[in-house]
């Protein structure tokens, strides 16, 4: 393929503007960002021990989302994509609804799924006395539900496009389907998938709304990065800024990992 | 077997048979090879028996069908051996023996030296000839060979024919040859099964169907002239445009053949015996083993195809190259015509 393209004279003036002024507008933000940061203090504010703390709980309740989506994320997206049921197509659609909900909202339908007095939350209360909301595993629900469609959706995706000629020849080779399945399937979505499982990572890496609804905001169990952020602009703008810096690090590192697949560099 | 409102047809294949399965697109090949290897989707009503075994309610991996196809579908993540290991691997082989098999295969082949590259580094051939042995190594009972060669080129394909017909010599099982190549069928096959519009048409000897093909396509596909056209006694209108003389009477309906051999070709208007003549113009001149066998439209017609076999010789001496105009000629006593049996001529 040619960058350039066929000659057919300058892009229209209206066309260039407009371009040029949506690219200012999203690149400027970002690196206002990493200008106003205060790198004499850098450090020693990402170091404190609240801001580990929360590092450290977004680091490893959004690898345990992940992992969620992994296990039970792959499944539904080879049933939408490899069988035929009634009402698959309603799921497909009802999948994708955290997409687009606003988080704020999946944490309220999160509270009257779970809470204390919600449809499973009451009888899980009564029957084991367990309790889900504002506790680290409310975090991880809440980040497994709002990851899980942007995984299940891309993987879907990434499946549709494989052969499934291809598993017909598995199949005369007399593999079942679950041979099928690892053998052929899943190495053939291979970079689908991991694209997939990265953008589900940063995304509940990013995840506040429905964790800050569902799960409070606690230190130590359920402040998460982005919450930290959000405390810290309350009190001190310096140190939402610098912690602001690192997550956006994190996405750029997203950004670069994901570079095969979304910039076209082969 | 039926398939509801798309093949409807009864086949019995001994085992170490091949049989070539010929037909127009639409006619039900490819649906005659998905219901026998089971991934007909939807599945239908279908009667498999092989051997003793019946086939009808199982899945495809529970038959033992190998299939090959026009694009050879090897897996694209696995090299040429662990492709081959595959099926033995699936059918509980240990990794190291399926392995061993695979390379056995792939050396019978003729490509045991490939066995490290994945199909995107093999050609074409290269690549079906993984495929062959993919098929192989399952030991099939029933081998299903959907236009094997069909997108290869013409030397590869050939190479490849002989290659199969060595191995199918010793294959006990029953092969299944669906191909558009009447090569394939002379090369290969012990029996034809032409079929038309999802029925059996005929089901013949190689030798039979091309004396006396039952339909067009397969009058075509084993490389006689078809002529479509209305007879009144010896002459026969034909329904592009002009008239054919055959030398026995027939009314109604017809399709007149005769061999490509029958054609003569001259630069000048051939002064006679022969009744048939035609201004014709070369598309292509194709050598075969001993003759060239010459491609011309019939000038004064749109379309209408002719084939000619002329020696070498003849073919340079006449410069038969695409665009060339000539008279063909064939002598009625050549020319065999039959009663159209369908609607379609075509």
């Amino acid at each position: 393929m040619s960058d350039a393209g066929p000659r057919l004279g300058r892009p229209p003036a209206r066309l260039v503007v407009g371009g040029t002024v949506a690219a200012v507008f999203l690149v400027l933000p970002p690196i206002a960002l990493v200008v106003s940061a205060p790198w004499d203090r850098w450090w020693s504010i990402v170091t404190t021990p609240e801001a580990r703390e929360a590092l450290w709980l977004s680091a490893w309740t959004s690898t345990i989302a992940a992992g969620l989506c992994l296990v039970l994320g792959l499944p539904l997206a080879w049933l939408l994509a490899r069988v035929t049921f009634p009402g698959r197509r309603w799921l497909r659609a009802l999948v994708t609804v955290p997409l687009v909900l606003p988080p704020v909202v999946a944490g309220v339908a999160l509270l009257s799924a779970f809470g204390r007095h919600g449809l499973v939350g009451a009888p899980l209360r009564e029957l084991f006395g367990t309790q889900i909301p504002y506790t680290t595993t409310a975090v991880i629900l809440a980040h497994t539900f709002v990851a899980m469609p942007f995984f299940v959706i891309s993987l879907e995706g990434a499946l549709r496009s494989t052969s499934a000629r291809l598993e017909v020849a598995a199949a005369s080779l007399g593999a079942d389907r679950w041979t099928t399945f690892r053998r052929v399937t899943v190495p053939l979505a291979m970079p689908g998938l991991v694209a997939g499982l990265v953008l589900a990572w940063a995304r509940s890496l990013g995840e506040f709304g429905a964790t800050i609804t569902f799960a409070g905001n606690y230190p130590g169990t359920t402040r998460t990065m982005p919450l930290d952020v959000y405390a810290a602009l309350q009190a001190d703008r310096d140190t939402a800024v610098a912690l602001s810096v690192v997550l956006l690090a994190v996405c750029v590192l997203v950004l670069v990992a994901l570079r095969e697949r979304w910039w076209g560099v082969r | 077997m039926d398939v509801s409102g798309r093949l409807a047809c009864e086949l019995d294949v001994s085992a170490g048979e091949t049989v070539a399965v010929i037909g127009p697109n639409g006619a039900g090949k490819t649906t005659l090879v998905e219901a026998i290897a089971g991934t007909l989707i939807p599945a239908h009503d279908t009667s498999v028996r092989v051997g003793g075994d019946d086939w009808s309610a199982r899945p495809p991996q529970l038959r033992h069908a190998g299939l090959v196809f026009q694009e050879h579908l090897l897996f694209p993540h696995l090299d040429a051996r662990a492709n081959v290991a595959f099926g033995p691997r699936a059918r509980g082989l240990r990794r190291r023996d399926a392995a061993k098999e695979a390379v056995g295969w792939l050396e019978r082949l003729g490509v045991g030296d490939l066995a490290g590259r994945r199909p995107g580094q093999l050609s074409g051939g290269q690549a079906q000839r993984v495929a062959l042995a993919r098929a192989l190594a399952t030991h099939p009972a029933v081998l299903l060979l959907d236009e094997p060669f069909s997108a290869l080129d013409v030397s590869v394909a050939g190479e490849l024919r002989d290659l199969l017909h060595l191995h199918l010599r010793d294959f006990p099982g029953a092969t299944l040859l669906v191909t558009h190549d009447a090569l394939d069928v002379r090369a290969l096959a012990d029996r034809v099964v032409v079929l038309e519009a999802g029925r059996v048409a005929q089901d013949d000897t190689p030798a039979a169907v091309a004396e006396a093909p039952a339909t067009p396509h397969a009058a075509r596909l084993l490389g006689l002239n078809v002529l479509a056209g209305t007879a009144d006694g010896t002459d026969v209108r034909l329904d592009d445009g002009g008239v054919l003389v055959i030398a026995e009477a027939a009314h109604g309906r017809v399709l007149a053949t005769f061999p490509p051999s029958a054609v003569t070709l001259t630069v000048d208007e051939p002064v006679g015996s022969a009744r048939n003549r035609w201004r014709a113009t070369v598309r292509r001149a194709v050598p075969r083993e001993a003759v060239v066998r010459v491609h011309l439209h019939r000038t004064a017609d749109t379309g209408a195809e002719l084939y000619a076999d002329v020696t070498r010789g003849a073919a340079t001496e006449l410069g038969l190259e695409a665009g060339r105009v000539v008279w063909a000629s064939v002598k009625a006593t050549e020319v065999t015509a039959f009663g159209a049996a369908t609607r379609d001529a075509r």
